[in-house]
């Protein structure tokens, strides 16, 4: 082969090596930069999607605000504590037995707490009855988790040993 | 040797048309990053607020509050169920209930044997009243029968 004409085809074939090498470059780089973008548009539509329960939340959250504090009102707090063992005294005075606060303290951990109450009671089995219900009627969630009510064989009188949990003690 | 060069010229052609695309492609990608970081801050700010939070709590307090397995002592509970229809002839002298033992205790006098057995059909009768449990060793006597019956107030056998 002529030494000028095997140059020039040395020539040729180095730039159709070089430029199919740069077209498969940008055409990975194109194909790369597709992908790229079908990938964010599909999280975008998840953020969007996600923003928009946000706002939906925020909204709800905004207009329900009477109603959570509703809610709020039948949870006891730490603060609340007190005033709550009040009201329980109070029952007692409404139902006529005597009432003696025993114990009190939280059980359960941060996500599962309850307000624990040891009462003893005396009176007749009647108010001591009326006492428990209206006990079992305040608006919190409340359960008697252990109960001993025994007639005393002389006066008869009905002494009586209650523990209860308060279930909706806040969290807080 | 015409056909190599002619073939170069062909790819410079097909590689200059695909600079639009690759063009296109390279601000689709740049404008749809930006718009995913400008609403993952937006959201990352409303989780910051603890709306999340927020509404999980309210969540878990309207499940307390609206949970129906709580149990009952007085109205309708577990005393008015023992209580409530007793036989004139059977006098309690005491009750105790332990929810983690999951049975109460009833003990108390019966004026005769047969009103015992009267009272121990009614409770037998009672929904949620599993096992009723009287001693054989308290129907030895026929009048003012001292009595002990033990109420399981789960069901065993589903257990």
């Amino acid at each position: 082969m002529n030494p000028k004409i095997r140059k020039l085809f040395i020539i040729a074939l180095s730039l159709n090596i070089l430029f199919v090498a740069g077209y498969a470059f940008v055409f990975i780089q194109v194909k790369h930069k597709t992908e790229q973008s079908a990938l964010s548009i599909q999280a975008l539509e998840e953020s969007v999607s996600t923003e928009k329960n946000l706002q939906f939340l925020k909204g709800l959250i905004k207009e329900t605000e009477d109603e959570r504090e509703k809610i709020k009102s039948y949870f006891v707090d730490n603060e609340g504590v007190v005033g709550f063992i009040e009201e329980i005294e109070r029952l007692g005075n409404i139902a006529d037995i005597f009432l003696e606060l025993k114990a009190v303290g939280i059980e359960g951990d941060a996500g599962d707490r309850a307000l624990r109450l040891t009462l003893h009671t005396s009176g007749t089995f009647q108010n001591t009855y009326y006492f428990l219900t209206l006990v079992e009627h305040m608006p919190h969630k409340l359960e008697f988790t252990g109960a001993g009510m025994a007639r005393l064989p002389q006066s008869g009188v009905w002494e009586g040993n209650f523990e209860m949990s308060v279930l909706s003690f806040s969290k807080k | 040797m015409v056909c190599l060069f002619m073939s170069s010229w062909l790819i410079v052609f097909s590689l200059i048309l695909l600079v639009p695309s690759f063009l296109v492609a390279s601000v689709k990608e740049e404008s749809s990053a930006e718009r995913v970081e400008v609403v993952k801050k937006s959201n990352k700010m409303a989780a910051e607020e603890g709306i999340q939070e927020e509404a999980q709590m309210i969540s878990d307090e309207v499940n307390i509050l609206l949970d129906q397995n709580v149990f009952v002592l007085a109205e309708g509970g577990l005393i008015e169920r023992m209580l409530g229809s007793k036989p004139v002839g059977i006098h309690i002298d005491s009750i105790f209930y332990k929810k983690d033992d999951g049975s109460s205790v009833l003990r108390g006098l019966s004026d005769d044997r047969d009103t015992l057995l009267e009272f121990i059909k009614i409770l037998e009768g009672k929904k949620d009243f599993y096992n009723i449990d009287l001693p054989i060793s308290n129907l030895v006597k026929d009048k003012d029968i001292e009595f002990t019956i033990k109420i399981d107030l789960h069901d065993e056998s589903k257990n």
